[in-house]
């Protein structure tokens, strides 16, 4: 019988903040709850999930699936150290980066059938749609993010487009190109200060159409992204999340997903370098304890 | 109180018959005063302005009346409610508008100021 899968997107909409490191533990960690997890490098065109579980060379690839080697992606799952992980790492193939429309549906589709717990999949930095489309598709998301202010403008920024997309896909589907066209003018918000908060967009949107606004209205609150915020040092590192929340909740209207903070520890930076997850090389460190605790905590958010 | 507001650079409303008009004007505009007189106003609609001042994300509201009346009110969340008792002094007021549009910068605070003017929302 198959199991009921989660699939939670995991994205850094900016570069370097841990990302990639918090998906491989964070999915040996899940193991450890007695869940069954695949996990997948989504980072298209920039893959390099494999090393951090010190595979160096996969039987399998994403690019077995991308060159239609095979169509089951149970078939590429490369077996982890730990009961209960498969891993399916990157592919390679030219253009991957750039997967096409029918592609990236094709893959959206085909998770269904890994028969796990937990599909994790490891997208890419940035906001560029391959990444928000399999953020969308996910039943869950998780955005990484360090205290620092480029990184919170990144994940606001990340989080603003989603819904502008969520957006456009649900205008597109009611064949609406009136408010199709306002979403076009809510982008440039510096020409139409109006549209600086959900709230002026909602009341735009209304406007037009009262049962699309109660419908837009009930896209954005069902949104709750879990939050991560990695290498957190001081106290008020650990409050920058709450600032962005308040922004979101401010501006976009995006209120009640949850904070979970990892602090800072020189044990991942060893980890990386001896090409070994934290949860093995050091699994009484303070990031490994912080990691089992989020995974504690996704299970009771999304159990 | 209205024109002391409007020198010091403070747009305000003034609460009469419409509460529809009031959250609307409040979502559009962050900054705002809300001036609310609940001598004017029936239960009925204490109690939906009160809602109105918990559930509003930005501006902040003025609120004269009986001091039963006032206290009575809720505490809102992000919203500011100042409550105003006789005698009015109206650069008391002021003073206590600016202090809930311009709190004392806190390392929190100056990061929430920063991420709003590096996206462009203030």
């Amino acid at each position: 019988m198959s199991k009921s899968k989660i699939t939670l997107a995991i994205a850094g909409p900016k570069g370097g903040v841990g990302k990639t490191t918090i998906s491989a533990n964070l999915a040996i960690a899940l193991t450890q709850t007695g869940k069954d997890v695949v996990v997948i490098d989504l980072d298209l065109g920039a893959s390099n999930l494999h090393s951090f579980f010190g595979i160096k060379s996969p039987p399998h690839t994403l690019n077995d699936y991308v060159l239609n080697k095979v169509t089951d992606l149970n078939a590429i799952c490369v077996p982890g150290q730990w009961p209960g992980l498969r891993i399916i790492c990157g592919g390679d193939v030219p253009g991957i980066a750039n997967l096409h429309y029918q592609k990236k549906a094709k893959l959206l589709r085909n998770l269904v059938h890994l028969d796990s717990d937990y599909i994790l999949l490891d997208l890419g930095a940035g906001a560029a749609y391959n990444v928000i489309d399999f953020f969308i598709c996910a039943k869950a998301g998780l955005l990484v993010t360090t205290p620092e202010v480029p990184s919170l403008l990144n994940t606001y920024s990340f989080i603003k487009t989603l819904l502008f997309r969520r957006l456009t896909f649900y205008f597109r589907r009611l064949k609406a190109q009136p408010l199709l066209d306002l979403l076009d003018k809510a982008r440039d918000a510096d020409a139409h200060p109006e549209f600086k908060n959900m709230a002026g967009i909602l009341h735009a949107i209304h406007a037009i159409d009262p049962a699309a606004a109660t419908a837009v209205d009930q896209i954005v609150q069902q949104f709750k992204p879990l939050i991560v915020v990695n290498r957190v040092k001081t106290a008020e590192d650990a409050r920058s999340g709450d600032v962005l929340q308040n922004v979101m909740r401010q501006y976009l209207d995006v209120s009640g997903g949850n904070i979970l903070r990892v602090n800072e520890d020189p044990k991942v930076a060893e980890a990386i370098a001896r090409l070994k997850p934290v949860m093995s090389s050091a699994p009484q460190s303070t990031f490994a304890h912080d990691i089992k605790r989020v995974a504690v905590q996704l299970n009771r958010i999304l159990g | 109180m209205r024109a002391v507001l409007r020198q010091n650079g403070y747009q305000s409303i003034l609460w009469t018959d419409s509460v529809t008009d009031l959250r609307d004007t409040i979502d559009r505009q962050a900054s705002v005063v809300a001036i609310i007189d609940t001598h004017a106003a029936l239960p009925a609609e204490l109690a939906i302005l009160g809602d109105l001042c918990l559930s509003s994300r930005q501006g902040c509201f003025l609120l004269l009346g009986r001091e039963s009346v006032i206290d009575a009110f809720p505490r809102p969340g992000s919203a500011k409610l100042i409550r105003l008792r006789d005698p009015l002094d109206p650069m008391l007021i002021v003073e206590h508008v600016t202090a809930c549009f311009h709190p004392p910068q806190t390392r929190t605070n100056r990061l929430e100021e920063d991420l709003k003017q590096f996206l462009g929302l203030i």
